[in-house]
């Protein structure tokens, strides 16, 4: 049976989470480049992604650019294992191999 | 799960990497291949038309308006994607341009059509080393300049200045425009 995780099974979990494994290991993207990619509002984003952050899958930090506030987000290690793990238990119930 | 749901999921999956890809080199690398190619285009055509000495003043004020602009799409698309990396990028372009100038200077005195076939290849690494790195994309740019720099030279040395402006110059423009408008 595939090891399908339930956390970023959730549609728009998924999605966030295939945006942010898109980028390199130490890339961040900012919360509303997320918001407007997406197609999400402010308050979905940010419960979704508060979700993602209490199971270790995202690393999350505000901070100022140019006097505005600014949250950057991230695909922790265990979040990209994690999304990997995902990505090759769906493709075992197609019966794929990489 | 069944088979049809999983193939969703992948959809999904695709079409947000996609996406994210798309939307960040649109906001970074069409805009960056059309400065340089603006660059190459002007500073060509200088090192064509112009005596030694102009074209290279001339190169000098391309390459810092170059840098300028862009170090200002830098700041612009790491407002929405931010890199721990982000130095080594034009640290390696200083590094390379410093490399380069070295090599001039040891190598000593050479006639104009190899000048501009040394800097144009040294550039050309810098984007094979980039795509390597990075994108793809810039991996294609770097060889596909490199293939005609060494082409032109080796088939009209005299025009080699025409021929990098419009092909080399031109073809980043055209490169840029198609990205930025096509990666939508």
């Amino acid at each position: 049976m595939a090891d399908l995780d339930p956390v970023i099974h959730q549609p728009v979990r998924l999605r966030i989470m295939a945006s942010l494994a898109s980028l390199h290991e130490t890339e961040s993207a900012e919360f509303t480049f997320l918001r407007d990619l997406l197609g999400l509002t402010d308050g979905n984003l940010g419960a979704h992604v508060r979700k993602l952050e209490e199971e270790g899958y995202l690393l999350v930090e505000k901070t100022f650019v140019q006097r505005k506030p600014r949250t950057f987000i991230a695909l922790s290690d265990k979040g990209r294992k994690a999304f990997k793990k995902h990505v090759a238990a769906l493709e075992s119930i197609l019966g794929k191999k990489r | 799960m069944e088979a049809n749901e999983a193939q969703i999921a992948l959809d999904q999956i695709r079409q947000a990497t996609e996406q994210t890809r798309r939307a960040v080199a649109r906001s970074g690398i069409g805009w960056i291949f059309i400065i340089w190619g603006c660059v190459w285009f002007v500073g060509f055509l200088g090192s064509q038309i112009l005596s030694g000495a102009r074209a290279g003043v001339l190169w000098g004020v391309l390459d810092i308006l170059g840098g300028v602009a862009t170090a200002m799409v830098g700041i612009r698309t790491g407002r929405r994607v931010r890199s721990a990396n982000a130095w080594r990028v034009p640290g390696l372009w200083l590094a390379l341009m410093a490399y380069v100038g070295l090599l001039l200077w040891i190598a000593g005195p050479m006639p104009a059509d190899r000048l501009i076939l040394f800097i144009t290849v040294g550039i050309s690494f810098g984007f094979v080393f980039l795509g390597l790195w990075l994108a793809p994309a810039l991996l294609w740019t770097g060889m596909a300049l490199t293939a005609l720099a060494i082409l032109g030279w080796l088939v009209m040395p005299a025009y080699l200045g025409y021929w990098l402006a419009l092909l080399g110059g031109g073809g980043l423009i055209g490169l840029g425009i198609y990205i930025l408008r096509a990666w939508k």
